[in-house]
Parts: C-alpha cells; structure tokens; sequence
C-alpha cells in the first residue's frame, strides 16, 4: 500500500510516515496542499500506481487540507483515493465539514500509533496480521 | 484602548493544561512532563517562545517557552533521535511550532464558541520579544528530563475595526 503523508510539519510528517513504514505503508510527502496536488499529478504523469491513502493535516499555509480534499474530490481519476484528515481542528463542526467535503475518516493530533492503526483498520486500509 | 479580561476561559484551568501536557508529551514524545517539584529559575535571554492564536468569542495566545538546550532535546525527542544530537534551528523551530501547535489546538478544544487556530511560530528572544503581547491568564511550570518547560496561557483583545 502507497500513503501520502501531508503536514507543514517535517517532524509530523517523519511522525506519521514512521507509524504508517511499521505498519507496511510505502510513503510520499509533502508540505501543504498544493505540493500534495503536485505530487498526485506527478505520479499520474508517471503512469504510477496512485497512493491509496492521503493523511491530511488541515491549518497549512498556500493550500489547507480542506481545499486539498475539496480538489481531490473534484477529480474523478482519484475517487480511488482514501483521505484521512490528521489535525489538531477537534470541533464538531469542523469534523462535519471535512467530512463532507469529502474525507473519509478524522484523527484528532495527538494520538498514540495505536489509534492511529484503528482508523486505518476501519477504512479497511490495515492487512490482518499486520500490527504486531 | 479595548480591555482585555485577564482571566483564562471557561473551561481551562491548571489541571486541564496539565492533562493537555500528559497527552502531547506521551504521543509525541513517550515520556511524561511532569509538574515542577520546585520553582524553576527564570527563563534565560534567549529562550525558545512556541505559540499559537486563538481566535474566536475569546482571543488568546497558547505559548510554550523554554531554554534553547531544552528545545534541542525536545527536536531530538519527537525527531526519534539520540539525546545530545546537533539539531539546526529549522529543526528546532518545526518541533517546538508542532508542540505549541497540538497543545494549542487541544485547549482550543475547551474553549466555548467556535475557534480558529492559528498557524504556529517560534521566537527567541529576552521577554517583550513577539508572543509576550497581552496579559498572562495561566501559567504552568513544567520538568521533562529535569529541564524546565513552562505552558503560559494571554489573553489578546478582541477584534475591533482599528485592530484588524
């Protein structure tokens, strides 16, 4: 399985690309939701397998990660694309929002790598036998 | 001149940052920062200043401030590094905007209304340096690894037109 793994943060992002590494992932990153849109079209450029999972931080300067989904879910060659948020937004609200712009599931920073597995194994994005 | 109430918000209270602190430090970290057993001296000259706005009914700013050895062993930390590492600055400053970053969405978390976070951003600097504007509401001393981290909540005022 591909990840994207796009935070403003390097250590966030070393972060998360560590948790998903151990869990089988191969990971890709980048800094806010534009170089995000830039390595989608990249790949596809390339004729490479797109990732399945994008994690999204939202509060990231140039484009956030509500505008990244919102683009995402504007393409109909990447439908395919599961998008986690990843972020420090806890509101009901907020949660509602990204949700329905189009993010399947929501990970409030902090979290243990263990809820973080949890999430992934509800998307069905975990192979059994994989968390040890 | 628009009064500024010097008192934390509804909600957000020593045990509540403390709580805040336990939950960063052991997901970002795997350790504990434990509450200071004794004063700690007073932050030097060139302290690391990590903040972020809130942005709502209540306006405040959420600030981690440390000594910059403290910062460098916080970067090595949360960057899976050896303690005692040389980290640049850009570590230092991405680690510490992180930390004030989840710590100040978490008491965001508390605070009624609707809220906006801010981006994160970091100083250094003798105290009247950026992120030391508005009047401390909260204030709490910290040790990890016996080194001193304070959590201080200041309260900024609220949006007028001649304060955009």
């Amino acid at each position: 399985m591909h990840a994207l793994v796009i935070d403003d943060s390097r250590a966030m992002r070393r972060i998360v690309s560590g948790i998903l590494t151990n869990l089988g992932f191969s990971t890709v990153e980048a800094g806010d939701g534009r170089a995000a849109l830039d390595v989608l079209e990249a790949i596809e450029a390339r004729g490479d397998a797109l990732p399945e999972l994008a994690c999204v931080d939202w509060n990231m300067p140039r484009m956030d990660g509500l505008e990244f989904v919102n683009h995402v879910r504007s393409r109909r060659e990447w439908r395919n694309l599961t998008m986690m948020m990843v972020t420090t937004e806890s509101e009901h609200g907020q949660i509602v929002r990204a949700l329905a712009a189009g993010a399947h599931e929501y990970m409030i920073k902090p979290f243990t790598p263990d809820a973080f597995a949890d999430k992934l194994a509800l998307l069905g994005l975990l192979d059994a036998g994989v968390r040890s | 001149m628009t009064a500024v109430h010097a008192a934390p918000p509804s909600g957000v209270g020593i045990t509540e940052v403390l709580g805040i602190a336990t939950d960063v430090w052991l997901a970002l970290i795997g350790e504990a920062a434990l509450p200071s057993a004794l004063p700690p001296p007073p932050m030097p000259d060139d302290a690391v200043r990590a903040s972020v706005t809130i942005e709502g009914p209540w306006r405040g700013r959420v600030q981690i401030t440390c000594p910059p050895l403290t910062a460098s062993e916080l970067s090595n930390a949360v960057l899976g590094q050896e303690p005692g590492t040389p980290v640049d600055d850009e570590d230092v400053i991405d680690v510490l905007g992180e930390l004030a970053n989840v710590v100040g969405g978490a008491v965001k978390s508390l605070v009624p209304g609707s809220n906006a976070l801010g981006l994160p951003s970091v100083s250094t600097g003798p105290a009247g340096a950026a992120g030391t504007d508005g009047p401390l509401v909260l204030h709490v001393d910290l040790s990890w690894r016996e080194m001193p981290v304070c959590f201080s909540i200041r309260a900024l005022p609220p949006h007028t037109p001649d304060t955009p």
